[in-house]
């Protein structure tokens, strides 16, 4: 049996000397600042050209309290403020859509939260900018890479974002560490994600969202990425941690601007 | 004891906590008017039925007591006595942030802990079994359910939860998928662990979010348990049911279930509803409440989005039982506009 995270003293001696071979970086602490980015939509209805949608209730108000008195820093934009340019690819407008800004904002943190309605693949702005209300993954959005390229995990407060049938052809566009979501619809009371990042710290990302974030019929899951192997997935799928700050350095090494999807690794848990 | 007596026990952390529940368990002679006759559980779609409006409270732990009952999940979790030296580290992290924590056990740290103050709930996870990817027995869901069932005993005889307040037969089932690929297109899944949940109930009614979760990794260890707790003030009546008592009552269901399955239906015309059944609901933010049950479902409105159609994030829907004319509660509650950050 291989326990990937079994004690302390078994993890170091097995996992830390595979992940520094593998060129990662365990810990980033002080070499930047632990910071965040969020772009949380509530307003749907009438805010032609975006489709009127049902609106809904705020998730990320005690998050960024949470994340700011632990010592992170970053921006909370809402509604009118909330744009899709901020998570749209800024290296290229012809490759990704006009106007993107992800390197100024989304890609530019280590973690960036969205929160609104989604499908897979696909997420929605509550309000127009410049006439653009929704982002779709590969097309649009290219986290930890490219423009910006400080992205190492990102938070999907929607519905059926990550499911893992999409992944392939969506999600996997990401050159993220982790990714957090859910496979189906689902509702978030309003303080669930702020007791999420309270929990990483003493804990591991991947046991807090699905110990946290199940529930009602709920399907959370954690996608995890590694450049170079399963085994390394599966490490960093067992160590990441916001709280802790483990894993929270960029994965490094993506696509350039233009490129397609380059050689990876994903591993992932999710409740069903 | 019973166990129709049984089921007028709340669930209880700790000796201290049963303590503390204890004299809302002693509220003397049953309040039943001789005409009213609660039933358990209540037949789907009758209309002229007795329930139960409990007084059910949250407690509110302090990080020592939060700690020392986590710590003794993870006591049944571990199958030994954790020192109460172990949990000081969920202590300090809760002293910081009440709502809610985690941390390891300092004298075993594959074990974590931990506690959320919203819900009242508390939990252990063992790192060596869940993060097991790699061991290649699996024994099933029926062996599962009996490692489940074993936890269900070994919280009970820690004390932490009486079995006879929760749905074991009825224990929600569902399973934790790992999957791998890469980018040239291999994927692969299988079956990681067997999660179970036991819902807390009052007379066949369960309690929203409170119950006990167990995770049976598919070696047939147990990789977590969780236990969400609510304190209800009843006593057993005549015939062994959990009878209100503080400031509960009785009330006469007069909605009958069709009604309601219609009116929400018409309240949400384009949405996908899932029928929860009756439920005790705290609502948000309130720790202790007089609660009627309510028929709740889960609603999901259709959105669009770049012309394609799917259900949107849900809220539950409960609909009082005896007021046709109610307004439902619903939860979460929309809350368009809210302030963020100024734009630069």
């Amino acid at each position: 049996m291989r326990n990937l995270r079994s004690t302390g003293s078994s993890f170091a001696t097995w996992a830390v000397p595979a992940a520094l071979a593998a060129g990662c970086a365990l810990w980033s602490g002080s070499a930047h600042a632990q910071s965040f980015y969020i772009d949380e939509n509530t307003s749907y209805t009438n805010h032609p050209p975006c489709v009127n949608n049902p609106d809904l209730n705020t998730v990320t108000a005690s998050l960024q309290t949470t994340m700011v008195n632990s010592g992170w820093v970053g921006s909370r934009f809402t509604d009118q403020n909330s744009w899709p340019q901020d998570f749209t690819e800024a290296c290229s407008s012809t490759s990704y859509g006009p106007f993107g800004d992800d390197g100024a904002f989304a890609d530019e943190h280590v973690l960036a939260v969205f929160a609104g309605h989604a499908l897979p693949g696909l997420v929605a702005w509550g309000y127009p900018h410049d006439n653009v209300c929704t982002r779709d993954f590969k097309a649009n959005i290219r986290l930890g890479q490219m423009s910006g390229a400080q992205a190492a995990a990102a938070m999907w407060l929607g519905c059926e974002v990550l499911s893992p049938t999409s992944l392939p052809t969506e999600g996997n566009y990401e050159w993220l560490r982790q990714q957090f979501g859910w496979v189906n619809s689902i509702g978030i009371d309003d303080d669930e994600p702020s007791e999420f990042f309270n929990d990483t710290a003493g804990s591991t990302n991947r046991d807090a969202w699905l110990n946290d974030m199940s529930g009602s019929g709920r399907e959370p899951i954690v996608v995890t990425y590694d450049n170079y192997s399963e085994n390394n997935c599966w490490i960093i799928h067992y160590a990441a941690s916001l709280g802790d700050q483990q894993y929270t350095n960029p994965r490094g090494a993506g696509p350039s601007c233009g490129e397609g999807l380059i050689s990876y690794w994903y591993c992932y848990e999710y409740e069903t | 004891m019973s166990p129709h007596l049984r089921r007028s026990l709340a669930i209880v952390g700790t000796l201290a906590a049963l303590a503390a529940v204890a004299p809302g368990c002693e509220s003397g002679p049953s309040e039943l008017a001789p005409s009213r006759t609660l039933v358990s559980p209540p037949p789907p779609g009758t209309a002229a039925t007795t329930l139960g409006a409990f007084e059910i409270t949250l407690p509110e732990r302090s990080a020592a007591e939060a700690a020392a009952l986590a710590g003794s999940v993870a006591g049944v979790l571990t199958h030994s006595v954790i020192a109460p030296s172990s949990v000081v580290g969920l202590e300090r992290a809760l002293t910081r942030s009440p709502h809610a924590a985690s941390a390891r056990l300092v004298d075993l740290s594959r074990i974590t802990i931990g506690h959320h103050q919203r819900v009242d709930s508390v939990w252990a996870i063992d790192e060596e079994v869940a993060h097991d990817v790699a061991t290649e027995t699996d024994v099933g869901v029926d062996a599962a359910a009996t490692e489940f069932n074993r936890a269900l005993a070994g919280l009970e005889s820690a004390r932490i939860v009486d079995s006879a307040t929760l749905d074991v037969a009825g224990a929600h089932r569902s399973r934790v998928m790992q999957g791998q690929g890469n980018s040239q297109g291999m994927q692969t899944e299988r079956v990681k662990e067997y999660v179970f949940f036991a819902p807390r109930t009052i007379n066949g009614v369960p309690i929203g979010e409170a119950g006990v979760r167990v995770s049976v990794h598919r070696s047939g260890k147990i990789a977590s348990i969780r236990v969400a707790g609510a304190v209800v003030a009843a006593s057993p009546d005549s015939s062994g049911l959990a009878a209100p008592t503080g400031q509960g009552h009785l009330l006469d269901r007069t909605v009958p279930e069709s009604e309601l399955d219609a009116r929400v239906r018409a309240d949400n015309p384009d949405a996908a509803v899932t029928p929860l059944g009756l439920l005790y609901w705290l609502p948000g933010n309130v720790r202790s409440a007089v609660v009627a049950p309510r028929q709740a479902y889960m609603v999901f409105p259709r959105v669009v989005i770049d012309g394609q159609t799917g259900p949107g994030r849900g809220h539950r829907a409960l609909y009082a039982v005896d007021d046709a004319t109610a307004s439902p509660l619903l939860a979460p509650v929309p809350t368009p506009g809210g302030a963020g950050d100024p734009r630069p």
